[in-house]
């Protein structure tokens, strides 16, 4: 499935807004080094490569096939895959279990074990492997990176695609699950486990439909690697009445809530936040406590960070003297130094410097937000200093930047030396939670 | 599991009868396999303390009873030594269509049926899933004890919790379990209520 040879798109086409042409210009764009294989009855070529009248005329073996044809002939289509000994399918085709028929579905499952293939879909945008570059998808060609990220939908996974490019995060595997008629998020997440490619897991849900297999398979697979989960509700199409309070009380989400705390599962609520514990959990140490310091440059700041720290359980503990009396040598007489530690405005990049190095080495705290307003002329040596001040630190440090796209040269050489960077205090925040909360999984 | 004393009356002068035996204050209970909601029904009395009241109490809640569901077939009346006042909690378990059997952990009263301050996990669950799960709730602090609101010790709290969680897990033929109100004290607790909903069979209320 992810290290194909050999693709076979089925229903590739000529017409660039169809997604047999999309597949087709992502395979190309993402330089795909194996052989690609468009097949079309009407076309004899199609973007530069040669196109088979069905999958069976291709001489070469075919590893992959991607099927994008009319829901009316995906059924024959799959036996035709078979008799060519496809191992694996990616079925693009729309219209079968969201629109009511799932009993095609039941049927698309049936053929996958009676002849040995996995299939991933219906109502699938694709998969990518991109330590491969196998960009088999319609969603585009994302820059590679620790993340593996499964979606419920297709076109909102392309979405957040484009949310962790501006984070600088980037992507090992994609999944677009689709209607899940054989492989599900369980399935999935049982082979990433093992994927050297990748450190985090994030999953964009709608629906479970294996819950307790997921519950123990995800317990498992989170001793390995963080899983985090945003997910979204359906509507409920209808409830048992409840003749108990338990019954009545069942709110689904709820329930979710306990069998994700139990699955060691870290719960987002929206794609950013999404995006953003996943780029934490890639770059940064987990804190071995819940006790957090803060440095930052103005006072407003540094109150909101503390107060966000406080609302998601974290502590933000008074430092010790010896720090603070260190920490006075640096700082104007009228700083505050207890944590939050605020420098008050300043321009020194050495003063940020002395201040991170000592926060970092406080045993009191276990991890260090830093909070920075602007600064936009020295940004860059900031950032540089920042970096450096907290190189080989087993700590983790998140910095908090509010200045607009004018700070972006900054973001990015935080981001690119593993520093994550949010655009407010409060992001910075429950970053750090997240940290904290998938650290106290690990040690339960 | 911790249940108060009980016993079955058939009559006023039973109900008497055991009420002098478990001694006093006594509740009084309905019993019927027509009525589930016995409260609905008027069919619960609390804090009897003479054999007067017990008598009276009697007679009163089979007239509401009757009155309630007239063709109900009535056994009598369950006469349990009241529990004293602790931390009322709540503890339930359904089978999720998606993720099977289910445990609930609230307190009770307002914090579970207004507020759904609720916490779930999967049966079965283990002896930290269940300690989580009771921190989990945004009333837990109150557990510690809170005005004159005594301390609830945790223990027999997660006791229970597992005890249900092997009884969900291990009878296909439950699908909804209510224990409420639990009594949680300083040391021990008390199911004051239960009731357990079988598959494919008429509802039955455990005493």
């Amino acid at each position: 499935m992810f290290h194909p040879k050999s693709i076979a798109v089925i229903g590739a086409s000529t017409n660039s807004l169809r997604p047999g042409y999309a597949i087709l210009r992502n395979l190309i764009k993402g330089k795909f080094k194996g052989s690609i294989f468009p097949i079309n009855p009407n076309a004899l070529d199609i973007l530069g490569l040669k196109t088979y009248r069905t999958v069976t005329d291709v001489t070469d073996d075919i590893d992959l096939a991607i099927i994008a044809v009319p829901a009316a002939i995906v059924s024959s289509t799959i036996d035709e895959c078979a008799r060519k000994k496809v191992r694996a399918i990616v079925i693009i085709s729309a219209g079968f279990g969201e629109t009511g028929q799932t009993n095609v579905e039941k049927e698309f499952r049936e053929k996958a074990k009676k002849y040995g293939i996995r299939i991933v879909g219906p109502n699938s945008a694709g998969i990518l492997n991109s330590f491969e570059n196998m960009y088999g998808t319609i969603e585009g060609t994302p820059t590679k990176g620790p993340v593996a990220f499964l979606s419920q939908s297709g076109a909102f996974g392309g979405g957040i695609f484009g949310l962790a490019q501006d984070m600088q995060l980037g992507f090992s595997k994609f999944v677009s699950i689709g209607n899940m008629c054989d492989v599900t998020f369980s399935d999935m997440l049982e082979y990433l486990a093992g994927d050297r490619d990748t450190k985090v897991i994030a999953m964009y849900v709608e629906s479970i439909t294996d819950g307790r297999r997921f519950v123990s398979v995800a317990k498992r697979v989170s001793l390995h690697k963080p899983v985090v989960v945003y997910k979204v509700g359906r509507t409920q199409a209808g409830r048992r009445a409840a003749i108990s309070h338990t019954g009545s009380m069942a709110t689904s989400d709820q329930i979710y809530d306990g069998a994700f705390k139990q699955a060691r599962v870290i719960r987002a609520y929206d794609a950013e936040e999404l995006m953003e514990y996943a780029a934490a959990l890639t770059s940064q140490p987990l804190p071995k406590g819940r006790r957090i310091g803060i440095l930052t440059d103005a006072g407003g700041p540094g109150v909101a960070a503390a107060d966000a720290c406080n609302l998601l359980g974290l502590e933000v503990p008074e430092v010790s003297e010896t720090t603070q009396a260190e920490l006075r040598r640096f700082l104007p007489t009228f700083a505050s130094t207890r944590n939050p530690v605020d420098m008050t405005f300043t321009h020194d990049p050495k003063t940020y410097e002395a201040c991170v190095k000592l926060l970092l080495s406080e045993e009191r705290i276990d991890g260090l937000i830093v909070t920075i307003t602007s600064h936009i002329e020295v940004q860059e040596e900031l950032a540089h200093t920042i970096v450096q001040s907290s190189s080989n630190c087993e700590k983790p440090l998140m910095v908090s930047w509010t200045a607009g796209r004018m700070a972006d040269p900054a973001r990015e050489i935080l981001r690119r030396n593993g520093i994550p960077v949010y655009p407010t205090p409060e992001r910075a925040a429950r970053a750090m939670a997240c940290q904290a909360s998938y650290s106290k999984f690990l040690r339960r | 599991m911790p249940v108060p004393v009980f016993r079955l009356a058939g009559s006023t002068l039973q109900a008497r009868e055991i009420a002098e035996e478990l001694g006093y204050p006594v509740v009084l209970k309905v019993v019927s396999r027509n009525i589930l909601h016995k409260t609905e029904a008027r069919g619960v009395l609390l804090g009897l303390n003479s054999p007067t009241e017990v008598e009276e109490g009697y007679k009163q809640i089979i007239r509401n009873a009757k009155e309630y569901k007239p063709d109900a077939e009535i056994e009598g009346a369950l006469v349990q030594r009241m529990a004293p006042n602790g931390l009322e909690i709540i503890i339930g378990a359904t089978r999720d269509p998606q993720f099977g059997p289910t445990l609930m952990f609230g307190l009770g009263g307002v914090f579970t049926e207004i507020l759904k301050d609720v916490a779930f996990r999967i049966a079965p669950a283990d002896e930290n899933d269940v300690r989580e799960m009771i921190h989990d709730i945004r009333a837990a602090p109150i557990l510690t004890g809170y005005r004159s609101q005594c301390p609830a010790n945790e223990d027999s709290i997660v006791k229970i919790l597992l005890a249900i969680s092997d009884m969900i897990t291990g009878n296909d033929e439950i699908s909804e379990m209510d224990l409420n109100p639990i009594m949680v004290y300083e040391k021990g607790a008390s199911i004051i209520d239960a009731r357990i909903v079988l598959e494919k069979q008429a509802n039955s209320s455990i005493r």
